[in-house]
């Protein structure tokens, strides 16, 4: 890690799958602040809906002994992310605090990412986002709209990362656990998620990435990801 | 002013952030509603403080607006409701607001009824029109009468409609919640003949051991984002250690696949299941309070043993259940109190003596000294001269009576309606409310959109949408306290639309009178804050005009200290096992054979974000995909594997599901979560109208039930019928995603 490294916080998550009830409110609050627009039952059916977030369902045993576990997926910021590589022109990359970045203005669709990726997390967009209007009126200004060609994913709501840091520097002072929620955790129903900087030994998601419970997806593969999984039990 | 849209991307808000920040404590930086156009600075976030409108249960909720434009709907972290959380429905709340489909402004019909054609009017004709008619009803004539119906029972709309309608001395009907939530389709006899006793809060964060009888408090229920927190700290808290969750349920839903162990009873053998299991308690001396031996005696009969051909679970399995409740620490039942099973839940939670404890029932008292503001005497919705009398309300259980019958065929006794006004409640959606309804001459909408009602009115007088009135709202708190909580608007009405309680002012206006005298307001928002100031300051917790600040800056201000929820406890009374439990218990046994004819028990039970349909008709919720089933944009019919197999029905298959004389086409999803003997479908979809997200898209099971005194109805939520189902044909699969 270099020197720059250790000053930037280093964003991570961590989902308590004990607490997740698989209620799918993270999934409309991603969409509603990052602009993210619906395709329509033609273009769903074609595998063409965005969800940066999704909640996978699985079900074990047959009736009547079923199990169901939830498990909300997203962007995995790996610290080895096998999408990077992989883009021939950089339009994905990490940044100094740890995000899996995607750069709209210079992606020109090789989808090879997606390709890449094993979380299935990366959207194309097949074609430029349609709202009926006054639909768009309820755009988040901060965010761009991504037009027909470009991949997209989620970014940890960066527009809130940059709105809490810059708070902090406001402030003048480090930033702490409480200045950074994304979307998705400031509504979780149950509080099942958590975000913050895995750098800082002090904070939650450092505290819980040390549980016993802790897990990540799919590790084997070696991609490092910044979200951590708590396992259901104690 | 219109502005030029542009995008900014993240990381040039240094100057948005130090004034307002979505991150951090946005609470303490709250403004109130309508901040004079001069003090709007471009590029800065503003949050309002309001209450979330999309379901009853009254979450405080924070808007994001900039530049006179709402872009994002948060929970407000200082309501002890939400506590800042939302559920997917409230996230989807600017869809609501910017919906394409609204109607834009006041109209009247001039083609035929329900052709579609209309003429935009100015809101001086509709009300005059509106006025006129009311005019012509004479208070005498009870053959020819008006009613005014809502289905919003708490809010300041349904005490100026419910003035406005005893000042003329007509008909007001405020919708039980459950009709509200089954938007007149599904909407059979669902009273229940077990007293009703007031809707207690289950300390669910701090018990140690939760059954839940049918009671989906995770999705829908009363108060989905309340209960999923105390759901969270139940699993894990640093207090206590991780709880034990069992639920009992025909079909998997989301909330039954959380549980630790799933337990699918018999349809509508719930109340069954809890009475096995008190029986069990209490034979084995297990039970925490007395109960009278004629009680003890009269169990007998639900012995597990007794009770399995019905329940269809093994009595060893009840009794382990039994044995595990009463030994926890804290054990807590669960169930919709207005159902068999809640009048039984209520008894198993008697015996172990959890009333009123943490972990336990917390019984609010409704009746006690303050209700909410708008129904304290001085408010200006007391007639002059009766100050201790409330407007006229019939309670849940007398309008219930009274719309059942209304859709029941008609009875000599019944009065004629020659004008209905709707407000917030889609009666027309199902096929018998439509039949009933359009017998009426005149029928007048407030929808805000083209949904089924409107369609098929007479007169549209658009109400705003939850974002842009002012409203009130009482509730309660995890810990029982009760909460006021203030609807203010977010931003300016973005159409010609008016709130229905103005409306209805303006109309007393116009008609003049004894009505005129009855509403003596200018506006809604006059209303709202003398009875919340007047509210507090009766209270004497602070002068009433500094509690209303505090109010419209926090959007919700607690109207009880927990010493008051303490002193109004009720004692533990002994609880009986009531005759007329056991007759509806056994009434219900009774049924539950199935004939040859029809071997399936069909479930409908209520979608998670659509409710009974009211939010159909956005488009994120349909592109949503149904956290159990995965399914988008569409309709299904659940069906065991074993079912399916034996049908030779495939996951996909378009079927046919059958009741007396009824049918509806839907693709089958084979769905491990369901008793062989069962089939579900979700309410929400079918919608003939209702916009261009929702109209035309899947089926509405409602249809399906046949309506008869024998048909029992079991729970709030779950509607029970007799079907049968036959494959015609193989899907397509454009309304399913491909892989589940």
């Amino acid at each position: 890690m270099t020197e720059s490294q250790n000053k930037k916080p280093q964003w991570a998550m961590v989902i308590d799958l004990d607490r997740c009830t698989g209620c799918e409110a993270c999934v409309v609050a991603c969409r509603v602040e990052n602009n993210i627009p619906t395709v329509g039952p033609e273009e769903a059916a074609k595998g063409r809906s965005i969800n940066w977030i999704r909640v996978e369902r699985y079900f074990e045993g047959e009736y009547p002994d079923v199990k169901v576990k939830f498990m909300p997926v997203l962007c995995q910021h790996c610290e080895e992310a096998p999408c990077e590589p992989v883009c021939p022109v950089y339009a994905t990359y990490r940044t100094d605090e740890g995000l899996n970045a995607q750069v709209y203005n210079r992606c020109v669709g090789t989808r090879y990412c997606a390709n890449n990726c094993p979380y299935t997390v990366r959207f194309f967009n097949f074609f430029d986002p349609v709202w009926d209007a006054p639909l768009e009126k309820a755009h988040n200004p901060e965010v761009s709209i991504r037009t027909k060609g470009v991949m997209e994913k989620c970014t940890f709501c960066i527009q809130r990362i940059h709105k809490g840091e810059d708070l902090a520097k406001d402030e003048g002072r480090e930033v702490r656990d409480g200045d950074v929620t994304p979307a998705c955790v400031q509504t979780c129903q149950t509080k099942a998620m958590y975000f913050g900087n895995i750098a800082d030994p002090e904070s939650e998601v450092s505290r819980l990435s040390k549980s016993n419970r802790a897990t990540r997806l799919l590790e084997d593969l070696g991609t490092k990801p910044r979200v951590i999984y708590l396992n259901k039990g104690d | 002013m219109k502005r030029r849209e542009f995008i900014i991307l993240g990381g040039i808000g240094a100057t948005s952030a130090s004034l307002l920040s979505a991150c951090g404590h946005p609470e303490e930086k709250l403004i109130p509603a309508l901040i004079p156009d001069d003090e709007f600075v471009p590029g800065i976030d503003y949050w309002k403080a309001s209450t979330c409108g999309m379901c009853p249960a009254g979450c405080g909720i924070i808007v994001r607006t900039r530049e006179h434009k709402a872009n994002k709907i948060e929970g407000n972290p200082l309501h002890p409701v939400n506590r800042g959380a939302l559920c997917a429905r409230g996230q989807a709340g600017l869809e609501v607001l910017y919906n394409p489909d609204r109607i834009k402004g006041p109209m009247k019909r001039v083609g035929e009824r329900g052709e579609g054609k209309w003429e935009e009017i100015s809101w001086e004709e509709g009300i005059k029109t509106l006025a006129d008619k009311l005019r012509e009803i004479d208070p005498h004539d009870s053959t020819h009468q008006a009613q005014f119906v809502t289905g919003d029972r708490e809010g300041v709309t349904a005490h100026v409609a419910g003035r406005l309608m005893q000042a003329h001395r007509q008909t007001f009907v405020a919708a039980p919640l459950s009709a509200r939530i089954e938007s007149g389709s599904v909407f059979a006899d669902f009273l229940s003949e077990v007293d009703v006793l007031g809707e207690p809060i289950f300390d669910i964060a701090n018990a140690t051991y939760l059954v839940s009888f049918g009671a989906r408090f995770l999705e829908t229920w009363r108060s989905p984002v309340m209960y999923s927190q105390a759901y969270g700290e139940f699993r894990s808290s640093n207090r206590k250690a991780r709880g034990r969750f069992i639920h009992v349920e025909p079909r998997m839903s989301l909330t039954a696949a959380n549980a630790d162990e799933w337990v699918p009873a018999a349809a509508g053998a719930e109340a069954l299941v809890a009475l096995a299991m008190i029986q069990v308690v209490v034979r084995e001396g297990l039970n925490r309070a007395p109960l009278s031996a004629e009680t003890v005696r009269s169990l007998e009969e639900f012995s597990p043993e007794r009770v399995f051909p019905t329940t269809d679970v093994p009595a060893a399995r009840i009794i382990s259940l039994a044995r595990e409740f009463a030994k926890a620490e804290r054990p807590l039942a669960i169930s919709d109190l207005q159902s068999p099973a809640g009048a039984a839940v209520h008894l198993l939670n008697a015996i172990v003596a959890n009333v009123n404890k943490p972990g336990g029932v917390l019984l609010v008292d409704d009746h006690g000294k303050s209700n909410g503001p708008l129904e304290i005497p001085g408010n200006g919705l007391i007639l002059p001269g009766e100050s201790n009398e409330q407007v006229e309300k019939p309670n849940a259980r007398e309008s219930a009576e009274r719309i059942s019958r209304f859709f029941k065929a008609a009875q000599p006794s019944q009065p004629s309606y020659s004008l209905v006004m709707i407000h917030a409640f889609n009666p027309m959606f199902g096929k018998r409310g439509r039949g009933r309804y359009l017998a009426v001459p005149f029928i007048v909408s407030f929808s805000s959109f083209m949904d089924e009602t409107s369609e098929w009115a007479d007169l549209i007088l658009p109400d705003h949408t939850y974002l842009e009135r002012w409203d009130i709202h009482t509730s309660h708190g995890p810990d029982g306290r009760k909460v006021v909580s203030l609807t203010q608007p977010a931003l300016e009405p973005q159409l010609d639309s008016r709130q229905t309680a103005d409306v209805l002012l303006a109309v007393a206006r116009e008609m003049g009178g004894a009505v005129a005298h009855a509403l003596p307001y200018d506006t809604t928002k006059d209303i709202v804050e003398k009875s919340a100031s007047d509210f507090f300051a009766r209270d004497s917790r602070e002068a009433g005009g500094l509690a209303w600040n505090e109010l419209v800056e926090k959007g919700i201000a607690p109207a009880e200290s927990p010493s008051d929820v303490k002193s109004q406890a009720a004692e533990n009374e002994p609880v009986s096992l009531s005759a007329s439990l056991m007759e509806l218990v056994r009434l219900n046994a009774s049924e539950g054979s199935l004939s040859p004819e029809y071997p399936l028990t069909l479930i409908v039970y209520e979608h998670a974000t659509f409710g009974g349909g009211s939010a159909a008709n956005l488009p994120s919720l349909q592109e949503l995909p149904d956290p159990m089933t995965s399914v988008i944009w569409g309709s299904w019919v659940e069906i065991n594997p074993t079912t399916a197999a034996a049908m030779g029905i495939a996951d996909g298959d378009l079927v046919e599901v059958m009741t007396a004389g009824r049918s509806v086409r839907a693709p089958a999803l084979i769905y491990p979560g369901i008793r062989p003997d069962c089939i579900a479908m979700p309410t929400g979809q079918g919608h003939s109208s209702y916009g261009r997200y929702a109209r035309a898209r899947g089926v509405d099971p409602g249809d399906l039930l046949v309506h008869s005194d024998q048909d029992r109805v079991r729970s709030r939520v779950i509607r029970v019928g007799k079907a049968k189902v036959i494959r015609f044909g193989t899907a397509l699969m454009e309304h399913m995603e491909s892989k589940r």
